[in-house]
């Protein structure tokens, strides 16, 4: 009768890292995963000249293999029938099956042709080590653990094979992982009895990375003044943009804003903050502190808590009062009217009132800057320096922003049309929003259900201009192309895009081009909630991210206002009604500004 | 361990639809091998493919077509049914729906129709498998690998029936390959003979289903090995020592040493042919009556190993060999009991072997009980 059989060793190379024996054996910076198996083999130390023949697939097999065995396993041990390599991937030889094909078109080439079966890495592996015992290549959907346990310990417990380098190796374009077995009849120190939910295990294993979660959200905007009053106006499918109201200047009545419904006076009751001090601040608080009160952390002077913060303004708002008397005579104004003029001064009030000490820094990189803030306080969480972070941003209407983007000639007359052929432009809007973060440690002692994690987030540039986007939205692009590797996503998982979708000729275009290289020929559904709240500047990642986190939660889609004729150059249009009870397990919510700074983030259901 | 029967089969190629039909047709010395002309090449070919429509539903592909056909048949025959929990599709094939990267733009939605998952669960699908299906894809002795995978997972108890179908279409992809690497013949391929200078290609599918139950005639999957040359990727073994350790390892599982035929890989390649020679005087098997069927059916690939098995087992059942078409002299160093006509006796013992790509070997005995 069969004895037991044993994972002596396993090799699993995925996410730019080696790891061995479920160990990180080492990490590679790479730009793509070309390069990133030719920096691998570098660092491997192992000198194989048949390497640079090989094809993806088999340079992925071949070094999961050396890797493998290197340092534990005694080829003299077994004569060469008694050793077996079994394989299995989902893509079979795709990868070079493209390469090939491409030579066609030119002359065929011999060279790539003898690769473009999926067994021929299982050839390199025998031939590297000499292996003649069976050899096998299967192709299911994903690793079948299973399969592979009955297939192999059959082998061995029959006496076919002695050892068997068993498991999956996959490599398609930008995707690849490989996870090796070796099994053998002898116990090791190390080794795992050889079963399914053992290779399972190691198959999944990733490197040691706190979990990020939502646990709270809280927001102020023209459309509502906290969460609730928010998602009634989605509902009503009522836009927040109207005349100005609160700032003296001479576009009033002809460029319409997005406003906060409430006057400093009010803010400064709700809040308990004197009334001199910068909406910028007190909006701020407003939202943060509904999203502290929401996640509800019982003993949260346990935790290491921060608070990170973006805003572009600052304090203008009142630094243009002072500016009034103080052009006219230098030695008029009131100084404590510009104390908080600067973007780290709101925040630290803020943080004050929230009595958050341990750690506080703002973020201001334009329109992705609070995108940018929870982008960075999940790595603050995810390294293990804070545990619970409050992020997000906030912005208030000033002279300062509206002159400015007006001189630019990319406000709207009127509402804005994101994503419509005849859009305009923007209309600026005012607001805060925040999420809590808490990692996994926190998240294990609440009662109240966590609203989704932060699944994949990332920051790329697009290196074309300070003030548009490039054409293709090579930035934008990236941002998302990366964020969805980060949250180990396909584009056929999103269910919902959060766009950034400003309403510029520019920015739409550049933006819905960027999706469309990725996501054709599948789209989600999306829409710039934009067209409610306007485009809150500093404030509209944070804003947004709120927006994403309750789309996961109640299953909301929101409605893109106003759209009427899909833009020529794009083979998609946006959601125009509003609609709850869908099934949304992935949201991506896009941030871009100014400077080229483009981030995409990715909320996940639990 | 449970005994394995093959309890119904199929060939569904340019021959015939059934198996009765290519048999009665390879008895009558039938070849589908013709010359073509189309988009595949820029010269005239040699090949062995369907001639016409095989279209069921155009929501599957040629080669999905292929194997609903074959599995169909095969089913009908027995009485086997796929939505019972106890039975497993098993598929083989080497490039499956890959002829859509000559006529389909390359995205994410194609990469998921070319995928032999997505075909397998189509398949399984339209007949109602329950069980994920296993796909095996090596090389040329995918359609061994798949039978001797079959028996396995009924001998470890696993299942009580499995379909194992096979088929591989013919395109430009497939051709072109062949072709780059010079194997392709200039005439209808010759195997084991003097003049052979290559492969012909041919497209097909079949169906063989094993059983831990027997019908009238039992025929036995009796014992199955495969091995690995560790020499080229491209080129077989010299010494032809590692088929001959698969022979050895499959006779010693089913426990005989008698071999009554022998169902050859036979591609007309140079070197494939005379190391196979090499293999079967290695396992003391070369006075047994040996064919290659690429002669009638060209390199049917992924369904090579079924359709030979099929017409194997179809053999033992009416007691006659069919010859190797495209034979007249010797070409191997290493002699061979080739005949050149059909052969009637009583069969019981046949070996069926093939070799492929990355340098793997593979035989399988079936046994008439």
């Amino acid at each position: 009768m069969a004895g037991q059989n044993y994972i002596t060793s396993s090799c699993v190379i995925s996410n730019n890292a080696v790891r061995k024996d479920g160990r990180e054996l080492f990490a590679v910076e790479a730009g793509n995963t070309v390069d990133f198996l030719t920096e691998a083999y570098k660092q491997s130390g192992i000198n194989y000249s048949r390497f640079y023949k090989m094809d993806n697939l088999s340079k992925l097999g071949w070094l999961a293999s050396e890797l493998l065995l290197q340092d534990i396993f005694t080829k003299e041990n077994y004569r060469p029938e008694e050793v077996g390599v079994v394989l299995s991937n989902s893509n079979a030889s795709l990868d070079v099956d493209l390469r090939y094909m491409e030579s066609v078109r030119d002359i065929a080439s011999p060279s790539l042709f003898v690769y473009t079966l999926p067994n021929i890495v299982t050839g390199e592996i025998c031939i590297r080590n000499g292996f003649k015992g069976e050899d096998a290549f299967f192709v299911f959907d994903k690793f079948n653990a299973s399969f592979i346990e009955t297939y192999v310990s059959n082998l061995l417990d029959n006496g076919n094979l002695q050892a068997c380098i068993c498991g999956w190796v996959d490599f398609i374009g930008n995707d690849y992982k490989a996870a090796l077995f070796l099994v053998e009849k002898i116990e090791t120190e190390n080794g795992l009895p050889f079963t399914a939910e053992n290779m399972d295990k190691l198959f999944e294993d990733k490197p040691k990375e706190h979990g990020v979660f939502i646990a709270g959200v809280g927001i102020i905007s023209a459309i509502g003044n906290n969460v609730a009053e928010t998602l009634a106006s989605f509902e009503a499918e009522h836009a927040g943009m109207g005349d100005i109201t609160g700032m003296d200047t001479i576009h009033k009545g002809e460029l319409p804003v997005a406003e906060v419904k409430l006057s400093n006076e009010q803010l400064a009751r709700m809040t308990g903050l004197p009334q001199n001090i910068s909406r910028t601040t007190l909006l701020g608080l407003v939202a943060a502190q509904e999203a502290l009160q929401d996640a509800a952390i019982p003993d949260i002077d346990q935790w290491r808590t921060g608070f990170v913060s973006a805003n572009t303004v600052g304090g203008m708002d009142k630094s243009e009062a002072f500016f009034v008397d103080f052009i006219k005579d230098n030695d008029k104004g009131k100084l404590r009217n510009i104390f908080d003029h600067e973007c780290g001064s709101v925040t630290e009030k803020v943080a004050k009132e929230l009595d958050i000490t341990n750690y506080m820094t703002t973020i201001s990189t334009a329109c992705s800057s609070s995108a940018n803030a929870i982008f960075y306080a999940a790595r603050l969480i995810k390294n293990d320096v804070l545990d619970i972070v409050i992020a997000g941003g906030t912005e208030s209407l000033t002279k300062f922003t509206l002159n400015g983007f007006n001189t630019l000639m990319i406000l709207d007359k009127e509402f804005c049309k994101p994503f419509d052929e005849n859009r305009h432009g923007l209309n600026l809007g005012e607001g805060a929003g925040y999420l809590v973060l808490v990692s996994d440690r926190v998240a294990e002692t609440l009662t109240k259900p966590l609203y989704c994690k932060l699944s994949g987030y990332n920051n790329s540039n697009d290196a074309y201009h300070q003030t548009a986007s490039s054409p293709d939205g090579t930035g934008s692009y990236l941002a998302m192309e990366k964020a969805l590797k980060k949250a180990g996503l396909s584009t056929n998982d999103i269910d919902y895009i959060n766009l950034h979708g400003t309403g510029t000729p520019n920015n739409d275009s550049a933006e819905g081009t960027a999706i469309k290289r990725l996501f054709d020929p599948y789209y989600p559904p999306m829409s710039s909630t934009k067209s409610f709240t306007g485009h809150t500047l500093g404030a509209s990642g944070g804003i947004e991210a709120v927006f994403s986190v309750l789309a996961i939660k109640h299953g909301f889609i929101y409605p893109n206002l106003r759209f009427e004729t899909q833009m020529e150059e794009l083979p998609f249009s946006p959601e125009t009604k509003f609609s709850k009870g869908n099934e949304i397990d992935h949201v991506m919510s896009n941030s871009f500004g100014f400077g080229g700074n483009c981030t995409s983030l990715i909320f996940s259901r639990i | 361990m449970p005994d394995v029967f093959v309890v119904s089969d199929n060939i569904f190629s340019p021959i015939g639809k059934t198996t009765a039909e290519n048999f009665a047709r390879l008895k009558d010395g039938a070849s589908g091998i013709k010359l073509h002309q189309n988009d595949f090449a820029t010269q005239p070919y040699y090949a062995a493919l369907f001639s016409e429509d095989v279209s069921i539903d155009p929501q599957y592909t040629k080669f999905e077509q292929l194997l609903i056909s074959s599995i169909a048949d095969a089913l009908t025959n027995s009485d086997v049914d796929p939505k019972n929990k106890r039975t497993l599709l098993i598929l083989s094939t080497t490039k499956g729906n890959i002829s859509l990267l000559e006529t389909e733009e390359y995205n994410a939605g194609l990469k998921k129709r070319i995928s032999l998952p997505s075909s397998a669960e189509l398949v399984a699908n339209h007949f109602g498998f329950v069980n994920q299906p296993v796909v095996v894809s090596n090389a040329c002795i995918s359609g061994i690998m798949a039978i001797i995978t079959g028996k396995r997972l009924i001998q470890a108890g696993q299942y009580d029936h499995v379909v194992v179908a096979g088929a591989d279409v013919i395109s430009k992809f497939v051709l072109s390959g062949f072709q780059a690497f010079q194997a392709v013949s200039s005439q209808p391929c010759r195997p084991f003979d003097a003049e052979r200078d290559g492969i012909t290609l041919g497209e097909g599918a079949a169906t063989v289903i094993l059983s831990n139950q027997h019908g009238e005639i039992a025929i036995k999957a009796a014992g199955g090995a495969v091995s690995n040359d560790a020499n080229h990727l491209s080129a077989p073994s010299r010494t032809g020592q590692e088929l001959a350790q698969a022979i050895n390892a499959t006779l010693k599982e089913a426990g005989t040493k008698e071999v009554d035929f022998i169902s050859a890989h036979g591609t007309a390649t140079l070197y494939n042919d005379e190391m196979e020679a090499k293999a079967v005087n290695l396992a003391g098997l070369q006075n047994v009556p040996l064919n290659s069927l690429k002669g009638q059916y060209g390199h049917t690939l992924g369904a090579a190993g079924l359709i030979e098995s099929v017409v194997s087992i179809r053999s033992m059942r009416e007691g006659v060999l069919i010859p190797t078409m495209g034979f007249n002299h010797q070409g191997t160093p290493d002699a061979l009991n080739i005949y050149k006509q059909n052969l009637h006796g009583d069969y019981k013992n046949c070996l069926k072997i093939a070799s492929g790509f990355g340098g793997c070997n593979a035989a399988v005995l079936f046994i008439k009980e």
